[in-house]
């Protein structure tokens, strides 16, 4: 074969396999930007006021922590053809199966008001009234699933997650010091020493990158996917690269932050752009559509968890190609729990520092069960065959499991008592 | 668009009617767990279950502090 044909061959080779990939990618991508929420975006905006670029080198920590315990859900949802819902029924009986399900509904729809906290107070910014906001979300949301069609959500969700890359700009508009960035935040390093402050800051972005609502979101995308056994890997590749993106968003906000608002006190990501824009108007605007984005992101990916859960148990068609009649059970939930979430934000004096505060504890006793059954899930022969854990996958994933489980557990503590870590 | 909205009331009303009796079916369903439980996931679903119950523990502790307002 000469040198041409050999070019030309591996060339339709490579343009084969990224057009595989670009079908089978999506969940991953999806499931990762749109971990990096309204919530998530004030917390690395507070990391980077608070510590500056010191703290960057564990954001890139929880890059292998995001990517093993989504991979897992991918190859369950693959092999099995279940989401997590249905597949803790089936494996641990109704107990668990309804306290699973119960508890998802409930973060769920608790995590949905502070979405819509976070996407009410971006536009605030833009004198668009909490009114509009919440209506326009939802009629946005609306549009995207009636199409009765699984791709043309997942290709708007994507448009959606590009727009979530806006802080890459954002971060080289505020012209960061490459060199002061490398040796403050990639050697592992505790400001002012290993205090409660700094333990405090750890346990939120842990508790951000890894949430209940994600397992059972993208097990449930990959089923409604129709994803096979044989399109694993291409789906492991879909969850690293998203894995990748929700970890250099993370990294870019706190450079945004660290470089210009260093040293002042950050409450949420909307204080922060408001206190960009008296610096650099374009970075603070942009920080604010982000906050917008990440809080839409959010709310589709939390609102169809709960659908599909609950779809899965009752039995109800539940996926996102059917039309509304087709699966009328399936879009009911979707819109009430999105519709409900909404009008909480639009009340007078409701309890909302309460609620994004309860929201951590509730995760919290639901995200060990939710870990601890994919692992238990996961090494079931019978089911999973070839594709059960191996014993460096178990110990990798089970390590990674008992540290989550470890810190986001001191972290809603101290959500319930926040004196006790000061 | 009157159709759609009387075909959609009636399956909502015949859904609210058989409610429990789903309940029911998918506790039935779902009585005998599939997995296989050996020493480990015995032991993980234990921990598991301890673990619940110190949350619980701790969040009714809050309330009662709460209330006597400490």
């Amino acid at each position: 074969m000469n040198i041409f044909a050999k070019t030309f061959y591996e060339y339709r080779r490579i343009l084969k396999a990224l057009k595989l990939f670009l079908m089978i990618s999506g969940p991953g991508i999806i499931v990762m930007l749109a971990d990096n929420d309204a919530g998530g975006i004030t917390t690395y905006a507070a990391t980077g006021s608070s510590y500056g670029y010191n703290l960057i080198w564990f954001l890139i920590l929880l890059l292998p922590v995001a990517y093993y315990v989504q991979e897992m859900t991918v190859r369950l949802g693959a092999v099995t053809k279940r989401g997590h819902a249905e597949a803790i029924f089936d494996g641990f009986g109704s107990f668990w199966g309804w306290f699973s399900l119960l508890d998802l509904f409930l973060v769920d729809w608790l995590t949905l008001v502070t979405e819509f906290i976070g996407m009410t107070a971006a536009l605030s910014i833009f004198h668009i009234p909490p009114c509009s906001t919440v209506i326009g979300v939802c009629c946005i949301m609306g549009f995207m699933v009636i199409q009765g069609r699984y791709w043309t959500w997942e290709k708007i969700a994507l448009v959606f997650c590009a727009v979530n890359l806006i802080y890459i700009p954002c971060a080289f508009m505020v012209k960061p010091s490459v060199s002061d960035i490398l040796r403050q935040g990639i050697i592992p390093n505790f400001p002012g020493g290993f205090n409660n402050q700094i333990f405090f800051f750890l346990m939120a972005n842990i508790g951000t990158t890894i949430a209940p609502w994600m397992v059972f979101f993208q097990q449930s995308a990959v089923v409604d996917k129709s994803l096979q056994e044989k399109d694993i890997p291409w789906s492991r590749i879909d969850t690293l690269v998203g894995s990748f993106f929700t970890v250099l968003v993370a990294v870019f906000i706190v450079v945004v932050t660290g470089t210009v608002l260093k040293g002042q006190p950050i409450n949420s990501a909307a204080q922060a752009s408001l206190e960009l824009m008296k610096i650099n108007k374009h970075v603070g605007t942009f920080l604010a559509i982000g906050l917008f984005d990440a809080g839409f992101l959010g709310a589709i990916c939390v609102s169809l968890a709960s659908s599909w859960a609950v779809g899965e148990v009752f039995g109800w068609a539940h996926s996102l190609n059917y039309k509304i009649k087709e699966a009328p059970w399936f879009y009911a939930i979707y819109f009430l729990t999105l519709i409900s979430a909404g009008v909480v934000v639009l009340i007078p004096g409701a309890p909302l520092v309460m609620i994004t505060l309860f929201v951590q504890v509730i995760a919290v006793t639901l995200l060990p069960a939710a870990l601890v059954f994919l692992i238990l899930l996961l090494n079931d022969e019978k089911t999973m065959g070839k594709f059960k854990n191996s014993l460096p996958q178990n110990i990798i994933s089970t390590t990674i499991v008992l540290g989550i489980i470890a810190l986001s557990t001191l972290y809603a503590i101290s959500a319930i008592f926040p004196n006790l870590f000061t | 668009m009157i159709l759609q909205l009387r075909i959609l009331m009636r399956q909502y009303r015949r859904f609210f009617e058989g409610r429990f009796r789903k309940i029911h079916e998918i506790n039935k369903k779902y009585a005998r767990p599939r997995l296989v439980v050996n020493k480990s996931t015995a032991i993980s679903l234990l921990l598991l279950r301890l673990y619940l119950l110190f949350l619980v523990g701790l969040l009714i502790f809050k309330f009662i502090m709460t209330l006597r307002g400490k």
